[in-house]
C-alpha cells in the first residue's frame, strides 16, 4: 500500500511538471484555418512572384501576412516555402520579403520547368498554423531552358 | 590446458572455471530492464541532440541524414522523438519506481570521504588508481547523474511547453530554457560518453556495465565500485559460489 502511494505520488509529481509545461495553453498565435482560404482569419498572400510567372534563381519572395512574422526565438509565426509539396525541404521566411538564392534548401536540386510553389504559415514551434497556399511558377535557368533529363525533374 | 568455460549462475555474479578457484571473472551490475531503458534513453537523446543542433545551427529546412531516412523534416523528427523520450521516461519512472528511487537516492548521498576521491580523480582517470568510495556510484558519477536528471527533466518540461503553446510570450521562455538546457547538457553528455566508453584509461571496461549482457569484469568493478562489489558479495555471491562448488 505504501509502495503504491509512493508510486502514485511520484507519478503525480511528474504529471505536475509536465503540466507546468502545458500551463501556458492560451495560444495567442495563428490558429487553424482551411488551406488557402484563411478560415481562422490568418492568411498569407503571395505578392511576388505572380501565379504563372517565370522566375530565375535568385528571386524575391514578397508576402502579405495577417499574422506577424518573426524569428522562432521571438515566438512569432513564420512561413515555410517549399516546392511541389515537399515540406521536409524548405526555406524559413521570417519577414514579408526575402531573397531566395541558390543556397536556399528549398531550391536545392530544383530543375527548370513548371513547379508548384507552396507557402505554409507556421507557428513558432514549426507546427502548421492552418494556412497553406500555392502558386504555379516556371523556374528558368539562364533563359529558362528545359533540363536535359526532364524525367528526373520535380515538376508535374 | 585451461579452458575458460563461462557459466552464468542465477544472481548477480557470473562465474567461470577460473572464477571458481578464486574471484569470478564477471559481475552483473545492471539488470536487463535497466540496460534496455538506458539504451532507449541514449538513442532518443542522441537523435534529439543531433536534430536539435541541426536546427540550432541554422540548417533548418535542409534535410539531415536522419530526416532523409525518416522522410519527415528535422523539426518534426525532433518533436516526435521528444514525445517518445518523454513517454519513455514516464514509463521508466512509473514501472521502475524502485530503480528510479535508488538512482536518485544514491546520487544525492555524499560523504566527507568522497573529497579524497575527488582529489585523486584527475590522476586516477589515467592510472586507474581511484580512491575508495562507499557509494553505489562513484562521487563523480553521482554529480553527473544529478546534472543529467535535472537537465533532461528541464528539457522534457520545456519541450512539452514549446509544442503546447506553439508560439507567443510563453514560447519565448520555454525556448530559452530548452536552449540553455541543451547548451549545458551537450558537454555533460560528451563527458559521460568519454568516461563510459572507456576512452580514459581509468574507466576502461566500464561500458560493459550497460552493454552486451552487462558482464562487467570483476577487476573493473573492484576498481570503480569497490564498496558496491563487497556488498554484492556479502549478499549472495559467496553462497552462490559455494552452492555451485557443491554441485560440481
Amino acid at each position: 500500500m505504501m509502495k503504491l502511494n509512493r508510486r502514485v505520488r511520484l507519478s503525480a509529481i511528474f504529471a505536475a511538471l509536465v503540466l507546468v509545461g502545458i500551463s501556458g495553453c492560451g495560444d495567442d498565435t495563428a490558429s487553424a484555418g482551411s488551406g488557402g482560404s484563411g478560415g481562422s482569419g490568418q492568411s498569407v498572400t503571395i505578392n511576388e512572384p505572380a501565379d504563372g510567372s517565370t522566375v530565375e534563381i535568385p528571386f524575391t519572395l514578397s508576402l502579405d501576412s495577417t499574422a506577424e512574422l518573426g524569428t522562432t526565438d521571438s515566438g512569432k509565426n513564420h512561413v515555410h516555402l517549399y516546392f511541389d509539396g515537399n515540406d521536409s525541404q524548405y526555406e524559413v521566411i521570417e519577414s514579408d520579403t526575402m531573397e531566395i538564392t541558390e543556397d536556399s534548401p528549398a531550391v536545392a536540386g530544383l530543375r527548370s520547368g513548371e513547379h508548384e510553389l507552396n507557402i505554409s504559415l507556421r507557428n513558432a514551434d514549426h507546427s502548421a498554423a492552418g494556412f497553406e497556399t500555392s502558386i504555379n511558377v516556371q523556374v528558368g535557368n539562364d533563359g529558362g531552358e528545359a533540363p536535359a533529363d526532364p524525367g528526373t525533374g520535380g515538376g508535374y | 590446458m585451461t579452458v575458460a568455460r563461462r557459466r552464468r549462475i542465477p544472481g548477480r555474479v557470473v562465474v567461470t572455471e577460473r572464477g571458481r578457484q578464486g574471484t569470478p571473472e564477471f559481475v552483473s551490475r545492471n539488470n536487463a530492464k535497466t540496460r534496455w531503458f538506458h539504451a532507449g534513453v541514449y538513442l532518443t537523446v542522441l537523435v534529439l541532440l543531433f536534430t536539435g543542433w541541426w536546427l540550432t545551427l541554422g540548417a533548418e529546412g535542409d534535410p539531415s541524414v536522419l530526416s532523409q531516412l525518416s522522410g519527415v523534416s528535422d523539426a518534426e523528427l525532433h518533436t516526435w522523438t521528444g514525445y517518445a523520450f518523454a513517454g519513455l521516461i514516464v514509463l521508466g519512472v512509473v514501472l521502475g519506481w524502485r530503480a528510479a528511487r535508488t538512482l536518485v537516492g544514491d546520487s544525492v548521498r555524499f560523504r566527507r570521504s568522497d573529497l579524497r576521491w575527488f582529489r585523486r580523480w584527475p590522476g586516477a582517470v589515467f592510472t586507474g588508481r581511484f580512491d575508495r568510495h562507499e557509494g553505489h556510484y562513484d562521487p563523480g558519477q553521482r554529480i553527473m547523474n544529478l546534472v543529467l536528471i535535472v537537465l533532461l527533466l528541464a528539457l522534457i518540461v520545456s519541450g512539452v511547453g514549446l509544442v503546447t503553446v506553439s508560439g507567443g510570450p510563453e514560447f519565448v521562455w520555454y525556448n530559452r530554457i530548452h536552449r540553455w538546457s541543451t547548451y549545458l547538457l551537450t558537454p555533460a553528455i560528451i563527458g559521460h560518453i568519454v568516461v563510459a566508453a572507456g576512452i580514459l584509461p581509468g574507466y576502461r571496461g566500464a561500458w560493459r556495465a550497460m552493454h552486451l549482457g552487462g558482464r562487467l569484469r570483476y577487476k573493473v568493478a573492484e576498481r570503480l565500485w569497490p564498496a558496491w562489489l563487497e556488498r554484492e558479495r556479502s549478499k549472495g555471491f559467496d553462497e552462490e559460489r559455494q552452492h555451485t562448488d557443491e554441485k560440481t
